[in-house]
């Protein structure tokens, strides 16, 4: 049962790793690598209630990587897994529209909305 | 293609203008005016978060209804980026309007429908914001927030470069102790009002300031309160003089004040006052009060005529150590022995 849990979880957050590399390399592309780092970085400082999970998320100008996460949260319930991921990429998604309005979640929202759909699916199995 | 190479021709002038010699944002003009080839806008707008300065540049026919917008919007954007309550009375804004080729003739009266915003950034720290407005829905696009960002570093980029620039001007000429000039930049400083005092045929008087026993001070309450005393004096010098009057650290514990176009009576009742405010306000704050006293000593032209700012700074040392000699807590001024046989090469 708890194996289960476990292999359930990573596949949950490598489907997240590979949504927010795909954000990463395409945003990085409109605005630059330093800009998106302090992005990210402010999206996870502004979200009220910051999770472990949070706060494993590591950020650089190399990239965005859920490598801790994947490591240290393999027996944390798939819901707070979804719930946290979910909630820091939506508020990621409210930054770009704070000052770019709907520039940058015009270029997302073709690879990122089935992503979240397929995350949403592998919680309510 | 040529539509590409047009913009990046375009985008490569206005790199060019944000590092030329006139720094952002006072050539925010010429910057915006380029800018309005590149995207379909009205205004372009830098806010400043360390001076609160909001600099406006739109096209001579936008009104003030817009400019409002841009300014509530981009305000609104440096308030969510750095999470701070910016305190909007104090903003100071500065509107600059000129015509925007791009826009062609007609009124662009109408609201603000797009707004773009990018924070300039210094490793992590927001120093600012700037933005983008249009009176268009849907004004910009991706490539258009890629030239965007691309023209934002580089202003972060070179309001870093004046930053390290400005402070390494002011290190070459202040002392970072007392904030007060060094001795290199009155040196030069008193180089520069010699020669006009011969020129002009002005009054031209130097003071130089002494603290008392100021080894007695750091040997008991140790240096960090010696430090603190050159700095407390530091404060009493500059409130006791007047508003052309160049105050620096001469080295130690020692000052020097010049003094254009006063006479040795005029330095007299400067210094004087310098003697009674430091003899009257004990350094506070430490454990116990610090009494603390000055010794003064000028020499003024024309009671001498100096040949360099050398001698002037003899005359007045001697004046000090005379005043020293009596006792202290005292100002004495330079009087020659005997008068000089002719009047120096400065005044005649």
């Amino acid at each position: 049962m708890g194996s289960k849990k476990t292999n359930v979880n990573v596949d949950l957050i490598d489907l997240y790793s590979s949504l927010l590399n795909e954000i990463w390399g395409k945003v990085s592309e409109l605005i630059g690598e330093s800009l998106l780092e302090f992005l990210i970085l402010l999206t996870i400082d502004r979200t009220p209630d910051k999770s472990l999970i949070l706060r494993r998320i590591a950020v650089s100008e190399a990239g965005i990587s859920l490598e801790t996460v994947r490591n240290q949260c393999q027996d944390t319930p798939l819901e707070d897994v979804h719930r946290a991921l979910q909630g820091f990429t939506k508020n990621l998604f409210n930054v770009f529209t704070a000052i770019t309005e709907n520039v940058i979640n015009r270029e997302l929202f073709s690879t990122v909305l089935p992503k979240l759909r397929e995350a949403e699916k592998m919680i309510s199995r | 293609m040529r539509i590409i190479f047009k913009s990046l021709k375009i985008l490569w002038s206005i790199i060019n203008a944000i590092h030329s010699n006139v720094e952002l944002p006072n050539n925010i003009e010429t910057v915006g005016s380029k800018l309005s080839y590149l995207f379909d806008i009205v205004a372009f707008s830098i806010l400043l978060r360390k001076d609160l300065d909001l600099h406006i540049y739109c096209d001579e026919s936008t009104s003030q209804l817009f400019v409002d917008e841009v300014a509530r919007n981009t305000i609104k954007t440096l308030t969510f980026l750095t999470g701070e309550q910016l305190p909007t009375n104090q903003i100071c804004t500065h509107v600059q309007r000129g015509r925007f080729e791009s826009r062609g003739m007609g009124s662009s009266s109408g609201r603000l429908k797009s707004h773009i915003s990018l924070p300039l950034i210094d490793e992590g720290k927001v120093l600012g914001c700037t933005s983008l407005s249009s009176d268009h829905t849907n004004a910009f696009d991706a490539q258009a927030l890629q030239f965007f960002s691309l023209i934002t570093y580089q202003m972060a980029s070179s309001m870093k470069a004046s930053q390290v620039l400005s402070s390494m001007k002011d290190m070459a000429i202040y002392d970072t102790l007392t904030q007060l000039y060094n001795r290199r930049y009155i040196n030069q400083v008193l180089e520069a009002e010699l020669r006009k005092s011969s020129l002009e045929k002005t009054p031209l008087s130097i003071i130089m300031v002494d603290i008392d026993h100021f080894k007695a001070v750091n040997d008991r309450y140790g240096h960090d309160e010696g430090d603190r005393a050159l700095i407390h004096i530091a404060s009493l010098l500059k409130g006791a003089l007047r508003k052309h009057d160049i105050v620096a650290r001469f080295g130690g514990e020692e000052f020097i004040i010049v003094l254009p176009k006063a006479m040795m009576k005029d330095a007299v009742v400067i210094a004087e006052r310098i003697r009674r405010s430091v003899e009257a306000t004990p350094l506070s704050g430490s454990k116990e009060k610090v009494h603390l006293t000055v010794s003064l000593g000028i020499a003024a032209i024309p009671v001498v005529w100096p040949e360099s700012k050398e001698e002037l700074i003899k005359y007045a040392d001697t004046a000090l150590y005379e005043a020293k000699g009596k006792g202290r807590n005292r100002v004495c001024f330079y009087v020659p022995t005997s008068p000089p046989a002719t009047k120096g090469v400065l005044w005649g």
